[in-house]
């Protein structure tokens, strides 16, 4: 076994961690916005809004992210900004266009399964439609939504990976230009994978704790 | 106070109300009466727009709810409603429950909600629920709190859903209290109910529906 390739490595994985860190974090937020904005819009049924809600999720959702991945820092960005993205604002732009078409369809899920009572409780109290979703409907919801977000969110935070198509220098990729030097595969990838499993771990830990208290 | 003039409603393409015309007085009691499905509760929702009607007019006071130029929800937060399955909100406590509308709907400050609560809470002895969660609470103290839930609006009108249906007897009976009080202070009252002899005791009129139509009022 050649576990010295991990070790005297250290710092250059470390350095990759950070960078998945950082994707994952950035993609989750901007998703949780965006897919409780889209989810949102098609709960109400605003006429031209929601089905342009609906067409966006059903597009994303039946393309691989790989492929997101490239289309974006090859041609979308560049169209939009005139000028190459980085491979970071690529990845993240991808990751959070794909997984906010996930969490919409999460989002829009827990809003309907909020009992016709509560919510004839809130209009009945004189609420507006906006102070029912945001006092009642929407915490309510997020509650339910709390273990299928997670999941979401495991899922992307593994997805974080694929950005070493286009060459970004996180966790995984950094691992590949390790052993693409060393030819020992085995040891490098097993660390990585323990590290994403402890990531993901704790990530379902710390739901479950917040889960208990709600 | 109420006025409902030949209102007509439909859910789906059933027919629930057919050419009701009433005339609620102010600080009178009335309770519904009927089979199941005979269109008690959809009377109830229409008199504060949480079902839309056909045809007809409905007035409370002066102001015709009916019309599209009217505000409903400042008619809502007039009208307080109190459902079958109490309807608390689970995420907050019942202070929150209660003041959450108050503050909200009508701007009153915080402070003053909260005292409010208070001292309803007090009238009908649940003070020590104030900071529970509703599932804390049996369904007796949960349909009292949704009372003061809709008092804390201060409402005209109180219109109440089957108050009962979903607690036992000694639980029924905690919640008929907190009613009878409401109606020794002068407030009007609309009560779906099937518990006969507190419709008889309460009430100053008995309206019987079945159908969708009203069969018989009966002054008592």
């Amino acid at each position: 076994m050649h576990w010295e390739d991990v070790l005297n490595n250290l710092g250059f994985l470390m350095k990759g961690l950070g960078v998945t860190l950082q994707l994952a974090v950035l993609s989750i937020a901007g998703s949780l916005v965006l897919g409780t904005v889209l989810g949102v819009i098609r709960y109400v049924k605003i006429p031209p809004f929601s089905p342009l809600a609906a067409m966006y999720i059903e597009f994303v959702r039946s393309i691989p992210l790989i492929l997101f991945i490239v289309f974006i820092h090859f041609g979308f960005l560049p169209f939009i900004l005139g000028t190459s993205a980085s491979f970071f604002v690529s990845a993240c732009v991808a990751l959070i266009i794909f997984t906010s078409a996930y969490v919409a369809e999460i989002v829009r899920g827990g809003l309907n399964s909020i009992e016709k009572g509560h919510i004839d409780a809130a209009v009945s109290l004189g609420l507006t439609g906006f102070q029912r979703l945001a006092y009642i409907i929407l915490p309510l919801a997020f509650a339910r939504m709390m273990p299928a977000l997670v999941s979401q969110f495991i899922a992307l935070i593994k997805d974080t990976s694929l950005a070493s198509t286009i060459g970004l220098i996180e966790l995984t990729r950094s691992g590949e230009i390790i052993y693409e030097r060393t030819y020992h595969e085995f040891e490098v990838l097993a660390f990585i994978a323990l590290i994403y499993f402890m990531i993901c771990f704790s990530l379902s830990k710390l739901s479950k704790k917040i889960e208990i208290k709600i | 106070m109420i006025r409902l003039e030949n209102v007509t409603a439909y859910y789906k393409n059933l027919c629930v109300l057919q050419d009701i015309t009433v005339n609620i007085a102010k600080g009178s009691i009335v309770a519904l009466i009927g089979p199941s499905g005979c269109g008690k509760s959809t009377f109830l929702k229409c008199i504060n727009g949480l079902v839309p009607v056909r045809s007809g007019r409905i007035f409370i006071e002066d102001t015709e709810i009916t019309s599209k130029n009217t505000d409903l929800n400042r008619i809502r937060s007039e009208v307080g409603i109190v459902f079958q399955q109490f309807n608390l909100f689970p995420h907050l406590t019942v202070k929150k429950n209660i003041t959450l509308a108050p503050v909200k709907v009508k701007g009153m400050k915080l402070e003053e909600a909260e005292d409010l609560a208070v001292s309803l809470l007090k009238k009908v002895d649940l003070l020590d629920k104030i900071d529970k969660y509703p599932e804390q609470l049996s369904g007796g103290q949960a349909q009292r709190v949704a009372i003061v839930r809709s008092l804390a609006m201060q409402p005209k009108v109180m219109l109440f859903d089957e108050p009962t249906s979903a607690l036992d007897p000694q639980m029924t009976q905690e919640v008929l209290d907190t009613i009878k009080s409401l109606a020794k202070e002068g407030m009007t009252m609309v009560v779906v109910t099937h518990e006969m002899s507190f419709a008889y005791e309460v009430a100053d009129r008995i309206i019987y529906m079945d159908k969708g139509r009203i069969k018989e009022g009966i002054e008592n």
